[in-house]
């Protein structure tokens, strides 16, 4: 043992260091970690550029990443899992992944950013692999460029600031657009998410190309008599006041009752995140965002998703048809008009959200599109012709 | 098509040897693609190709398995659009 330990210098720090240390799960699985080890010694990666693997059964759902110490370990062939929205398994199904990981695999399962788990196995293990997968009730998807899978918070399900069912309307986009996640033919990946608040707690707008964001569109509802107990309990009214980022909390004249200045509020959730007395607006919906990206490929880099349309209402599952055609929509709009390798949020920029708007038959409204400003519910005084007129000293 | 009996065959065998016993479906994505390559120099994309046939994606998958534009490429012997 002590000899391995002097043989793993760099990583026995970690393997005898204190939780949590992802050496110690590498460790305990088939993991070679004297692969992990010479990368860094070199102070470089493992692992050389992944690639895709053909296999006729498999048009997606599985990869490879190349060694760059083929006698340690060639080559990692992989399957990615589509994980259901919101991010939950049961112990049940958790013990039957970890069967499949033991009998074809390392004994390791990578639970990736993107929503998705990974199994490392062998080229000839994959298929039979799958087929196992298949009969639990799984399947693989999510690799190359094609629609990946489509992750969401926990929504109402456990939380109690979600204002729609976020986990709902992903497994509905999930399920009518299998075929897209299955079958790679877009010019990108395309990330997508829904997020059940403007919390945004899956960074939907950050990271996905192509996302809903649960919105309200009225004001945040304040119950005063909620609001004095909690004043009394030892709530910070002032610094309630001030953490409105917009000043959008005043006080009524020399009362001490809060009203909230809907010409102001941009509908964010700081003052009911902090106070339990201050709920969400009643008339609920989600924001559609695109063009979100982390990554620095590309001409316009790390992106912050544009936000199409900042409002479409869902009373409830009746209206996810809609959303789904447009979900639909867009995608073959960017698959035929986005340029080979461009992403989402690169090919906006370049179109311009209006007339991706104006293609898919939405209106374009200048206050979210042509002169964003914070509160896209406040219409701006003109059409945008003119706007873009008074702004670029021309006409027309 | 325009090709004649021996190019047919020699297509047939490449396509066997990759395991895809060619059908009526299949040739006619091929004659899709060899109209293609006559006006443009190569093959066409997957997306084109299921514009010009009128099939989903995945109807094509099934039909020429893993990579459909590939196998399309290296039964035929054209050239992979610029693309790919």
């Amino acid at each position: 043992m002590k000899q391995k330990e002097k043989e793993l210098s760099f990583c026995s720090r970690l393997l005898n260091g204190p939780y949590p240390s992802h050496v110690k799960e590498l460790a305990s699985s088939r993991y070679p970690l004297e692969i992990y080890e010479a990368g860094l010694k070199e102070g470089a990666s493992a692992f050389g550029p992944g690639g895709y693997l053909s296999i006729p059964e498999l048009p997606s759902g599985t990869s490879l990443r190349l060694s760059r110490y083929p006698e340690v370990w060639a080559e990692s062939p992989f399957i990615r899992i589509l994980g259901p929205a919101g991010g939950w398994m049961s112990a049940e199904t958790l013990e039957a992944l970890a069967d499949l990981a033991e009998r074809y695999g390392q004994g390791l399962v990578h639970f990736t950013t993107g929503g998705t788990l990974e199994i490392y196995t062998t080229r000839e293990n994959i298929v039979p692999l799958v087929r196992e997968l298949n009969a639990l009730g799984y399947d693989v998807g999510s690799t190359g460029d094609d629609l990946r899978c489509i992750t969401s918070c926990c929504g109402p399900a456990r939380c109690d600031l979600a204002l729609v069912d976020a986990p709902g309307l992903a497994t509905y986009l999930g399920q009518r657009f299998i075929d897209d996640q299955q079958y790679p033919g877009f010019p990108q990946k395309c990330k997508s998410g829904v997020a059940g608040c403007p919390n945004d707690c899956i960074r939907a707008m950050m990271q996905k190309d192509h996302s809903f964001i649960g919105v309200y569109r009225d004001l945040p509802v304040i119950d005063e008599l909620l609001l004095e107990e909690w004043v009394k309990s030892g709530g910070d009214w002032q610094g309630l006041i001030e953490a409105c980022p917009e000043g959008a909390l005043v006080v009524e004249g020399k009362s001490s009752k809060l009203k909230v200045d809907p010409e102001a509020c941009v509908r964010c959730m700081t003052c009911i995140n902090l106070c339990s007395a201050i709920r969400p607006g009643k008339e609920r919906g989600v924001a559609w965002v695109a063009g979100g990206k982390y990554g620095h490929r590309g001409p316009k880099g790390p992106m912050v998703g544009y936000v199409m349309v900042p409002f479409f209402p869902i009373r409830g599952p009746e209206d996810y048809d809609a959303l789904g055609d447009l979900f639909g929509a867009f995608l073959e709009f960017w698959a035929d008009q986005a340029k080979p390798k461009e992403r989402v949020g690169d090919f906006i920029s370049r179109v311009g959200p209006s007339r991706i708007l104006r293609e898919l038959g939405l209106s374009v409204e200048p206050q979210v599109v042509e002169m964003p400003r914070k509160n896209v519910f406040r219409p701006c005084k003109g059409t945008v012709v003119e706007i873009k007129g008074a702004f670029y000293g021309c006409t027309g | 098509m325009g090709l004649s009996q021996a190019e047919r065959e020699a297509i047939m065998d490449r396509a066997r040897e990759r395991g895809i016993d060619l059908g009526e479906e299949h040739w006619y994505l091929l004659e899709l693609s060899y109209d293609y390559y006559r006006k443009h120099k190569t093959i066409c994309t997957l997306r084109t190709l299921m514009k010009l046939s009128g099939w989903e994606k995945k109807k094509i998958y099934k039909l020429f398995p893993g990579n459909p534009v590939g196998e399309i490429s290296k039964i035929t012997g054209l050239p992979m659009p610029k693309e790919c």
